[in-house]
């Protein structure tokens, strides 16, 4: 809002001035810390808190809207000593000034408090809360180790969900200090050894849910770089929905219970097995499908295969040497012959030859009924003989048989 | 004879112990020793083709082809 100063009495309306000091009220006391003594604390039904803060002499009226539903709800009774977080401002249809309250913190919360956002800036600041630094959780872990005290309900509801969700774990448990001066130092010896050891696959870091003072370990800044440093990926479950440790904000993830922590920290039994069985039926379907492509293929296989029997090709080649085996007999026997016919032939010629030459000299065949003579023996007087010449032959009767003297000697 | 040979081999050789013999001017001799070993081929290529077809027979029934 711009003033016309030039005017030197100007006139304001009342809702120019209520706006104007609101504003001014903004911006001077946006979320500060105020200490003071509670008086006449009250809750409506609205779920809203109205009380005083005072001190010796001044008076603030504060309202907490929503109270009833903070985690942090308490009945505060007067006289208690707080410090409260929180913007001032005008109610303007009243024209009161009032703290509008986020956080009260009793005794010297306050100075935690503080400490508490200091160290978160400067941690902050460094990078380690930056999700690049943060260790991927297991999908499947198998190994836990919760880090937490033994006694006390948070760890016995941890198993009750664990031993119910997820029976397959193997759960180990580490037991350390979570509250008092020696908490810090128990934490972190105990993540010391654990990673030293190196057998688990996830680290749970648990505590139920208590004051800022109570959960005073998991801001400590040696616990905070302790869980930075962890090689094993961390869950914290520290406290209740809104308790926000500065372990929170370093650990790979941060729950708002302990039994959330067990809930989500693995996949349930049940889970486990509706992912089997699915993978289980994807299997079977797909492999169905390859087996019935691959009978297709050898069904085509066998049938190309069945076609190229060997038996008919057997047969072929029989028949083929079979052949071979006639057409080597032929062709000695035509040998044969061609080699007969020549010798029958020069037989021939020679006969011819000695026929004729012995025909010249007077030499003649003589037959008796178409048989050669060949001694006087078979020869009698009156026997029809036939003598061959070359231009005929002539048939003569036996009128007389003389012998050689020499044949009879 | 080497039992080793192919029959597609000792086809051919036969074929060429044929035309050899088919020739004019061969000697009887020369023919007969052709012959022979023409004949020894064939008897050799009956023995392959025989335990071919026992083999193949024993199969077909063994598969019930």
């Amino acid at each position: 809002m711009v003033f016309d100063f030039m005017n030197k009495n100007p006139i304001f309306t009342v809702s120019q001035i209520a706006n104007t000091l609101n504003h001014n009220l903004e911006q001077n006391f946006s979320n500060v810390f105020v200490r003071g003594e509670i008086s006449s604390f009250k809750i409506y039904d609205s779920g809203h808190a109205y009380f005083n803060l005072i001190d010796k002499s001044s008076l603030i009226n504060c309202v907490y809207f929503n109270y009833k539903n903070d985690s942090s709800y308490l009945n505060l009774k007067e006289n208690v000593e707080v410090t409260v977080f929180g913007s001032i401002g005008l109610y303007k249809k009243r024209g009161n000034i009032q703290l509008i309250t986020s956080q009260i913190h009793i005794g010297n919360e306050g100075e935690l408090w503080q400490d508490y956002l200091k160290l978160k800036d400067k941690l902050f600041k460094e990078g380690l809360f930056d999700r690049k630094h943060k260790l991927v959780l297991p999908r499947y872990p198998e190994k836990i180790t919760i880090v937490s005290s033994k006694n006390g309900s948070v760890i016995h509801d941890m198993l009750n969900i664990l031993n119910r969700r997820a029976p397959y774990l193997n759960i180990k448990i580490e037991h350390t200090v979570v509250q008092g001066i020696n908490a810090s130092e128990d934490i972190i010896k105990v993540l010391k050894k654990v990673n030293f050891n190196n057998e688990t696959d996830l680290i749970i870091l648990a505590r139920g849910g208590g004051s800022l003072e109570d959960l005073q370990p998991f801001n400590n800044e040696k616990v905070v770089r302790q869980i930075f440093n962890s090689k094993i990926p961390l869950i914290t479950a520290i406290g209740h929905e809104t308790d926000l440790t500065l372990s929170d904000f370093v650990s790979s993830l941060s729950t708002s219970t302990p039994s959330e922590a067990a809930e989500i920290c693995a996949p349930s039994i049940e889970e486990l097995k509706d992912k089997v069985n699915s993978f289980i039926d994807r299997i079977e379907i797909s492999l169905e499908s390859v087996i019935v492509e691959k009978n297709s293929l050898l069904n085509t296989y066998y049938l190309k295969i069945l076609s190229k029997n060997p038996k008919l090709n057997i047969e072929f080649l029989k028949e083929k040497n079979n052949l071979n085996y006639k057409l080597l007999f032929n062709a000695i026997d035509k040998k044969l012959i061609d080699y007969n016919d020549k010798v029958k032939n020069f037989r021939e010629i020679i006969n011819k030859y000695n026929f004729d030459a012995f025909g010249k000299r007077g030499f003649r065949i003589v037959k008796k009924e178409n048989k050669i003579l060949k001694d006087i023996d078979s020869i009698n007087i009156g026997d029809l003989i036939d003598i061959d010449f070359n231009e005929g032959k002539i048939s003569a009767t036996v009128n007389k048989i003389s012998l050689n003297k020499n044949k009879n000697e | 004879m080497n039992k080793k040979i192919s029959l597609e081999n000792a086809f051919n050789q036969l074929s060429n112990i044929v035309k050899e013999i088919e020739k004019d001017d061969i000697s009887i001799e020369d023919a007969i020793k052709l012959f022979e070993q023409g004949i020894s081929l064939t008897e050799l290529c009956r023995d392959k083709l025989k335990k071919a077809e026992i083999k193949v027979n024993s199969l077909n029934k063994k598969y019930n082809l």
